[in-house]
């Protein structure tokens, strides 16, 4: 008996020891099916869609994409949605963030509702409304049978609509700050920037 | 059959002299996430046990079109349930317990069973006794997802569980239990982690539904006004339902539009399940103390 209990003991503790390396390849590595976009679960991916354009204009109803909550900061985390857009939004914004990076690329399938609800923790009816309002703006379209894909052109579109929303929005309050500390265009590092 | 798969009008369920549950009624149709949210003793095992027959309750309930106390091996072929009190057999092994719930259940799929365990780092070979807590809770709901069923209820599923197993848990739920015909009913009170997992919302308060509302619904009824400082006495004075802190300053909450002097003064955010949860079911400890343990 005292020897099966310290084998149980033993046996108890590798689960628990192996929990940390298993939080970090467990997104990864056990979910092959959602990971359609190459590196759907990489945290380096979500943080670049998650790259803030402007700090300044959070949760002002003109910031559609590019302007994201900060979420998701480290993949184990359970997701946080901030409290000024409904989540379907945030998460629209974030799944079109990811398209103008290319993932899922023109003529792919975005990922299914139900893999983006289990990845992101979402009810899935928030996720159909998130996609629907994706195919509101003509990024992507329903193929009956087969789900959504993204629409030839989406990249492009959301581009378009990036830099109108830049034009109109941040770039004058840019202005004003640059006049304001005497800043020109030489001065300005165009380069390094990637 | 209908849509709905529980009805429930007026359920009344006591303790002796204390009322667990107060005339409480609500529908589940299907294909829904429901959570049942209410302070510990706001009545919500009780309220599940009765859905599952293992107690009686006053008052009409139908579960999936049967009643659930004198229909229950019936019903619970079709109901999947895992209690707060969920044990698997610590000698079993995971194996095993496959096999022997493949010859106790008439819906239950060994090789679905096996597809969602695959999708953990639980391996067949292993021991429940070797097993960490979180890797317990997953294996019951991989077993129990391979049941071929219409309805879902978690007691607390994920109490105790650490921050990757409770994602890991939910994650399984929606991905492969959730397919727009089932529904699940999950109690719990940390509420802020699977709000967004709803679709509906049951909240308790010492036995008495507080709310039974659709999330989209909350959004459109509930509204929440983030303000500052300067003009916290107006909010005051328009008697919200709740005032709390929100990031960069106070927000104010109010069932139905707020008066419109106050819209100016404020910014609409989304209200959040947290704080309708603490607006709706204050004092949890207020009426506690006498009835300590009844069960």
């Amino acid at each position: 008996m005292t020897e099966a209990a310290a084998a149980t003991r033993s046996l108890a503790w590798l689960p628990g020891g192996l929990r940390e390396q298993v939080g970090q390849a467990a997104t990864r590595a056990r979910r092959p099916a959602p990971a359609r976009g190459p590196g759907a679960g990489d945290p380096a991916v979500r943080r670049r869609g998650m790259q803030p354009v402007a700090a300044g204009s959070r949760g002002a109803p003109a910031a559609r994409y590019g302007v994201l909550p900060q979420q998701h900061t480290t993949v184990m985390q359970m997701p946080h949605w901030d409290q000024q857009l409904p989540i379907y939004q945030q998460l629209a914004d974030m799944l079109a963030a990811r398209l103008l990076d290319g993932e899922p690329a023109e003529g792919e399938p975005m990922p299914s509702v139900r893999a983006l609800a289990g990845q992101y923790l979402l009810n899935p009816l928030t996720v159909t409304r998130a996609l629907q309002a994706l195919g509101d703006e003509g990024l992507v379209e329903a193929r009956r049978g087969l789900g959504m894909f993204v629409r030839p052109g989406a990249r492009e579109r959301l581009r378009s609509i990036e830099r109108e929303r830049f034009l109109h929005d941040e770039w004058p309050r840019l202005r004003q700050r640059l006049r304001r500390l005497g800043l020109g265009p030489a001065d300005l590092n165009w380069e390094a920037l990637q | 059959m209908s849509d709905l798969l529980i009805e429930a009008h007026e359920l009344t369920m006591r303790y002796g002299p204390r009322t667990a549950v107060d005339h409480v009624s609500f529908q589940i149709p299907k294909g829904r996430v429901f959570g049942l949210l209410g302070h510990n003793g706001a009545g919500k095992t009780t309220l599940m046990k009765a859905l599952v027959g293992l107690l009686p309750a006053q008052g009409q309930l139908r579960v999936l079109g049967l009643d659930p106390l004198r229909e229950r091996v019936k019903l619970l072929e079709q109901v999947c349930w895992i209690p707060d009190v969920a044990v698997l057999p610590r000698w079993a092994r995971v194996s095993e317990l496959i096999t022997m719930l493949g010859g106790l259940h008439p819906r239950f799929s060994a090789e679905r069973a096996r597809t969602l365990l695959a999708r953990t780092d639980v391996s067949l070979r292993d021991k429940v006794s070797s097993l960490s807590k979180g890797m317990v809770v997953q294996t019951h709901l991989a077993l129990m997802a391979a049941i071929d069923a219409r309805l879902m209820i978690l007691d607390e599923p994920t109490l105790g569980l650490d921050v990757i197993s409770r994602k890991a848990f939910y994650e399984m739920l929606i991905d492969e239990w959730c397919d727009g015909e089932r529904s699940v009913i999950v109690s719990t009170h940390q509420v802020e982690e699977i709000e967004t997992l709803l679709s509906d919302v049951l909240m308790l308060n010492e036995g008495k539904l507080a709310l039974a509302i659709s999330l989209e619904d909350v959004d459109r009824r509930f509204v929440a006004l983030s303000h500052d400082a300067a003009v916290a006495a107006d909010m005051e004075a328009a008697h919200p339902l709740l005032r709390y802190r929100v990031q960069g300053g106070s927000a104010a909450l109010f069932d139905g539009e707020p008066p419109q002097h106050l819209l100016p003064l404020g910014r609409r955010i989304r209200p959040s399940l947290v704080d309708l949860f603490v607006a709706l079911t204050r004092r949890p400890e207020a009426h506690r103390t006498q009835f300590q343990d009844a069960r």
